[in-house]
Formats: C-alpha cells, structure tokens, sequence
C-alpha cells in the first residue's frame, strides 16, 4: 500500500517537494540548535515558545479521531466507516507532530527515552507524553489494519477492537493531560480547572475542522468524495464543539475583564492574540450557522480554517502569561519558525503518505 | 506455505523472547549498576533534618553583592550579565519583586528600597519536584531540593511550576561566561537547568554555605529547622518572620526579617 506514495500527478509532487524543501530547512535550523543550545529561539523572558505551542495545539488535535470512532465503534453510524481510516491517520500525525515539537524544544533531546524510563506518575509533562506515543501506535496500528482488510474485502481483524475502544477515554485523556500542564502554574494557584476542559473542547473543534479540511483537499485533489451525509455530520459536530469552545474562551476573556486581569493590564502580542482569536473563532462559527453558507464548499473551506488559526492563537495566548504571573514579551526567531514549521511539514508529509494509501485502496474497492 | 511461514515466525519469536528472558537472568548483574546500601546506614534518618535559611533584612546592606559573589565563585555560575538568560543562584531584587504577593501599601521606604537576597526556597512542598517529568529535581533526606544536572531533559516544567524564579535555564553553553574558574564545583552543559542547592557539597564537608560565610554582616543564619535548640529556629522563636508567597502551601524554607 505504501508504495503509492511514489506514484502521483504534478500538484502531487510540487506538494511533496514543498513539504521536503520546508523539512530541509528546518534540519538545518535543527543542527544550529544543537550547536549553539536553545539561544537560537526567541525565549528567555518566555519559557515556552511557537514549538509548545504547536505540541499543545496537536496533542489536543489528535484527539479528535475520537468524533469519528465513538459514532462508528459505539453507535453504529455506519456512514463514518468512510472516513474513520482518514480520521485515525490524521490523529497518529497529529501526534507524532506533537511529540517532535516537543522534542526541538528540549535543552537535551537525547536525553528523549529518559522521559518513558523515569516516567512520574506527578508529573503531567511525564504523562503528556507517555499519552502521545500511546496514542500514535494505537491510531498507526489500528488505521493500518483497517485499512489493510478493506485492501482484501474481508471485515477488520477482532483483535483491533479493543485498541479502538481504548482509543476512546485515551481521547479524552490526552487533551485533559496537556492542559494540566499549564492549569498547575503557580499564577493559576496550582489548578486552574477551566483550562483543561477549553484544551479538550478546542480539541474537538479545531481536528474536527483539520479532518473537514482533509477531506475537501482529497475531492479536489484526488476526486474522493466523503459524501454529503458524512460531511454535514462533520459541520454539525464542529458547530457543537467550536461553539462550546469559543464560549469557554470569552468567559476566560470575560473574567480577566472583570478581575482586572492581564488582558486588560498589558498592551502587547497577548491582546491581541487573543482578542483576534475570539473574534476570528466567532467569524468562523458564524458561518456554519447560516443555512446558505453551510452548503458552500468556499465558505466552509474559509470557516474551517479560521477555526484552525483561531485555536492555535489561543494556545499561543495562553503561554505567554508567566508561570509566576504576569506577561511577557515574546517573538519567535526565524531559525525557531524553521524549525516548528519542519516538524509540521514532516507530519504532514507522514500523513500525505498514509492518505495515499488510503486513497488507492478506497479506488481499487 | 502461509500456514508454514506463520509457524515459523511463532517459533522463531517463541525463541527469541525465551533468549532474552535467559539472558536477562543471567546476566542481571551486568546490566544494573549496584547500589551499595551500606553507605547509607550512617546517615541521618529520612525527615529528622530539614536545612533552613534566615535573611535577617535589618542587618543587610545596601547594595553588597559578597553573597551573590560568593556563590558565583563556588559554584561556577555563568555572568551573563543583564539579559533575561541570566543564571542567578542568589540574586539581590527589590521588595517588590520579592514579595510581589505581598500587600505595599503604606509600607515604609525602609522596607522598599532595600534589594533582597532571594534563593532557592527548598520548600518542604516543592512543585518543581512534582513537575519534573524525569525526577531529576529531588528531596534529599535533610530537606535539601537537589538537582541530577545529568538526568535533566531541560524541558523546563520545573522554570513553569516555581514560583520564586529560582531556577535558571543554560540557553547557550554556560563554560565561556564564567568569570573565575573554581574547582571545587562542576560545570555545567547547555541544555540544562540550574539552581541553589543550599551548598550541599560545603554541607558534606562541615562548612556553612558560601553566602552565609561571605556576609560581613551576619545576615544570614543557616541551620535545622526541626532542632528547637538551633539557632535559626531561636530567631524564628523571637521574631516576626516572613516566607515569600505562602498563599501558595509550597512551605518554604527560607524565612525573612524586614
């Protein structure tokens, strides 16, 4: 199946010669780094940068293959068997995307298997990461397979079924997971409750939004149609999710108004982070829910990517408050934009490999 | 030929996994460091010894920087002068940066204008501990909050979670900025954190840390919080003493007079 990852028209390979130039740079971007340690990155008053910002955004990405499985696996929604492969693709290169950005941010990445051989039961960094490469086999593999019966005509192996139903509080899990590790700041007082259950409903809205993406590049790259009940399944889950996403966000921006909080203190990149956000979230959202425009393959297009930018500024806007409160001025380097947009760059060829797959099997049957 | 080849990848896996079990079993004594437990019968039982340190705020000077001097020079830590890269294992900073959870109204210009030594806590509840995600921060035995400079991935969790900024980050190679080179502590490496380990090496030998030497003054006391008899515990007794941000249950211990 892999093999037709060689086998493509034009735009297919300008796509992937894009994607290899972007992995290039960011290796040598890489390489600086490990010459000259993380002074290459824009940080120092901030701690965190562009390249947590992507693992957070991914980790919680990831998880929204639980959308489709849970209606597939638990209800029976048969129409999500169209999709589920592509769903599960995307969730393993989500994570392994999640898991590199976390590497490039390390002072000492060899030191990466230090993280599973001493895992902390206390730490959610620990976890986080734990999650991701649990998460990463289990979407590869049972993907895989499915895909690989679909190959012979015959019905998916039994033995993947309990992944798949492992896959599903893991989806949960793992947004839960990544917000803990900001909801313990100190400036949180330890606990800041709302933030893991933003992260998880975000979770949902902005993969949900990734996967509609996914499937409308595939109809007009590749002539693969999801179908309309599948797609407006997918609208209609993304309404719910983004909704409850950009409630949460402006009752978080609520709050910092009320509680004269930083929002209002601080005049910089944050603000405006995240004021953008919440009104390009609401623009976006707007969008599916007017009947006309919700038919629209344009508008659709534009509202799912609006829902993509907007959560990931969020994420950003959530890591510029210092630990120890407070806010702090931030701008990524050029060597550090490299090196994050390298790693997106090689999950997302990671992922136009496995779509191919995907693509000449659904072909074929 | 399928069923065949199946039966040959089962036995051959059937093998390979007995090979190592054998292997391990015999060879367990190879592959795992010993730990020789003898040497630690001698020592302090776990939780009777807790160090604490005591910044007595009405005897500092004004702009002395011998403690923070003294420190750079035991311990080898990088100048990297006035950037947000700095290394500081003891900084001076105003009252205000200090104690910025604490109330300012009214308060004396005495209290503010003076800098203030700060350090690492060594809290009794340390959230960086509980956020590193390879326990290479750690509670020793007397309450000292250590760090395994080789263990540390620098993902930096432990910078997140503190929130006294005591710990710094080598975001370039820390060698080339040391001022004086000493001996008696190693360097470290790009890539990973840093911060006050209450002079456990001096402690090991009998000597009180480099600050508390240093101070012509006597500002600080060092000494066991859990002795009632120490003298630390005598000024604690006899003063109105303050910890830094104890609205947050770290349990801090290091105390202020100011």
């Amino acid at each position: 199946m892999i093999e037709n990852a060689l086998k493509g028209n034009r735009p297919y390979w300008i796509w992937m010669t894009l994607l290899l130039l972007l992995i290039v740079s960011g290796i040598s971007a890489y390489s600086q780094q490990l010459r000259l340690g993380l002074s290459v990155t824009g940080l120092g008053d901030a701690l965190w940068g562009l390249s947590i910002m992507q693992f957070t955004f991914m980790a919680s990405a990831a998880a929204s293959t639980l959308l489709v499985v849970l209606p597939l696996s638990l209800h029976d929604y048969k129409p999500f068997g169209k999709i589920v492969v592509i769903a599960q693709f995307l969730g393993a290169s989500a994570s392994a995307i999640a898991l590199l950005s976390l590497c490039i941010d390390m002072g000492k990445p060899q030191l990466i298997l230090d993280l599973l051989r001493y895992a902390t039961p206390y730490s959610p960094y620990s976890w986080a990461f734990f999650l991701l490469i649990g998460y990463f086999l289990i979407n590869l593999v049972t993907g895989w397979a499915t895909l690989g019966a679909e190959r012979k005509g015959v019905p998916a192996p039994t033995w993947i079924l309990p992944l798949i139903y492992l896959s599903i509080p893991w989806a949960i899990t793992l947004p839960v997971v990544t917000g803990f590790v900001y909801a313990s700041f100190p400036a949180n007082h330890w606990i800041a409750s709302l933030l893991a259950l933003r992260l998880l409903a975000s979770a949902y809205a902005s993969g949900t939004a990734l996967l509609l993406l996914i499937t409308f590049i595939m109809k007009r790259a590749a002539g693969f149609d999801v179908g309309r009940e599948v797609t407006d399944k997918l609208v209609m889950l993304l309404t719910y999710a983004a909704t409850f996403t950009f409630v949460l966000v402006g009752v978080e921006c609520f709050a910092s108004l009320c509680g004269k909080g930083l929002l209002l203190q601080y005049k910089n990149l944050m603000v405006s982070l995240t004021w953008s956000s919440l009104l390009l979230g609401i623009a976006s959202l707007a969008v599916f829910h007017v009947p006309a425009w919700k038919n629209s393959f344009r508008h659709l297009t534009a509202a799912s990517l609006g829902v993509v930018l907007s959560i990931f500024a969020e994420k950003g806007a959530a890591l510029l408050y210092l630990s120890k409160g407070g806010v702090v001025a931030y701008t990524p380097t050029m060597t550090e934009l490299s090196m994050v947009l390298g790693v997106l760059a090689l999950g997302t060829l990671f992922l136009t490999i496995l779509l191919k797959a995907v693509l000449a099997v659904k072909r074929a049957g | 030929m399928n069923e065949e080849r199946r039966e040959f990848i089962k036995k051959t896996s059937i093998g390979f996994l007995a090979g190592i079990g054998v292997s391990s079993g015999l060879f367990l004594n190879f592959l795992m460091e010993k730990t020789d437990a003898s040497l630690w019968s001698d020592k302090t039982v776990a939780g009777t010894i807790r160090w604490g340190m005591l910044i007595d705020m009405r005897k500092c000077i004004d702009g002395c920087q011998k403690c923070v001097d003294a420190c750079r020079l035991a311990h080898d830590v990088p100048d990297f002068g006035n950037s947000s890269r700095q290394i500081e294992w003891l900084k001076k900073s105003p009252y205000s940066e200090v104690f910025s959870t604490s109330g300012r109204d009214f308060i004396s210009t005495e209290r503010t204008k003076k800098s203030i030594p700060s350090l690492c806590n060594h809290c009794a509840d340390p959230s960086c501990v509980r956020a590193c995600p390879t326990q290479a921060l750690f509670k020793r035995f007397d309450g000292i909050v250590a760090l395994d400079y080789h263990r540390c991935t620098g993902c930096r969790a432990c910078m997140a979670s503190c929130p006294y900024d005591a710990i710094s980050f080598n975001w370039s190679d820390p060698r080339p900025a040391i001022k004086t080179l000493n001996d008696s502590y190693p360097t470290r490496e790009k890539g990973v954190v840093e911060k006050c380990n209450f002079c456990s090496e001096r402690l090991l030998k009998g000597k009180l840390p480099a600050c508390v030497d240093a101070c012509p003054e006597k500002t600080l006391t060092f000494g066991d919080l859990n002795d009632p008899k120490s003298a630390i515990r005598q000024l604690l007794e006899k003063n109105q003493t303050m910890q830094r941000k104890p609205e947050l249950g770290t349990l801090p211990s290091v105390f202020y007079i100011i």
